[in-house]
């Protein structure tokens, strides 16, 4: 049985559920537990999500492209999209951000801090800046990127089993 | 006999049901909307205006809510500062076996009340 899979998707929202699908149904495959199922597939749905929102897709061939690999003892799931120079400034909150999370000892501090924050904020005020932080405490996975010499983005999780 | 009004976006609908001491708020299926606060917004702040009018107790039931994404959650914990600031009275139910459902959902204990005037319960 293979022990990855790539899936990839244009930059559409709805398109989301596809990979949500077929990433449960991998891992549902691979006999892990509903709690892993749903842990993961919501570390992939966060990614993709923010990939959609920030990423630059100015031509057809610009996908989202997310790797699900298995091991022994981890999962790992990358989230890959171009970017470009207006992406750039998402680029330098993501790695604040994950920087931020990791200042934490327990993910689960982080995420209360950012709820707190988010709390306050006016209604009106779409942004949640809560994907990440959820990745981290309620996914239990650990947050990494980096940007590949074709100029995409690379954001990468890995739990551990 | 209580009113009831369902709302449907996407693959999420919302159930309110209003009762003589009650307003139950059911969600169920999943919210996966880019922007989900344009749906779920209105819907929360217009049961906060009758609990608060009404003097009734919000149940939010998250038990049959399959997903939702974090954007999703913000405006929930908008509306649980505002109640917590002020005097409205809300309870949240979730399927405490459900272990995504627990971290979410008991993670908005920072917003209970000492007088359980603001309540997070998980179903088991």
């Amino acid at each position: 049985m293979k022990r990855s899979i790539k899936l990839m998707i244009d930059a559409n929202w709805e398109d989301i559920e596809t990979i949500r699908t077929d990433s449960s149904q991998f891992l549902t495959s691979h006999s892990f537990s509903k709690e892993t199922v749903d842990a993961v597939t919501m570390i992939i749905s966060e990614l993709a999500e923010n990939s959609i929102k920030y990423g630059s897709f100015v031509n057809p061939e610009h996908k989202v492209e997310v790797n699900l690999s298995l091991s022994a003892d981890k999962i790992i799931v990358e989230v890959i999209n171009p970017f470009d120079e207006a992406a750039h400034r998402h680029l330098k909150r993501l790695d604040k951000t994950i920087q931020w999370i990791r200042g934490y000892q327990d993910p689960f501090e982080a995420y209360i801090e950012r709820m707190k924050e988010v709390s306050r904020k006016p209604l009106t005020d779409e942004e949640s800046g809560l994907g990440l932080v959820r990745i981290a405490y309620e996914g239990g996975a650990i947050l990494d990127f980096f940007v590949n010499e074709n100029g995409r983005v690379n954001i990468s999780t890995i739990s551990m089993l | 006999m209580g009113t009831k009004e369902v709302f449907v976006n996407g693959a999420l609908k919302i159930e309110v049901k209003v009762n003589n001491d009650t307003i139950n708020v059911n969600w169920t299926g999943k919210s996966i909307d880019r922007k989900p606060d344009k749906f779920i917004s209105p819907i929360l702040v217009n049961v906060f205006k009758l609990c608060s009018t009404d003097d009734k107790r919000i149940i939010f039931d998250f038990c049959k809510l399959d997903y939702m994404n974090s954007s999703t959650i913000t405006p929930i914990i908008k509306i649980l500062e505002r109640a917590k600031r002020g005097t409205a009275k809300i309870t949240i139910h979730y399927d405490g076996t459900l272990k995504w459902q627990d971290l979410n959902f008991s993670a908005l204990g920072i917003f209970q009340t000492q007088d359980q005037r603001i309540e997070i319960k998980g179903i088991m």
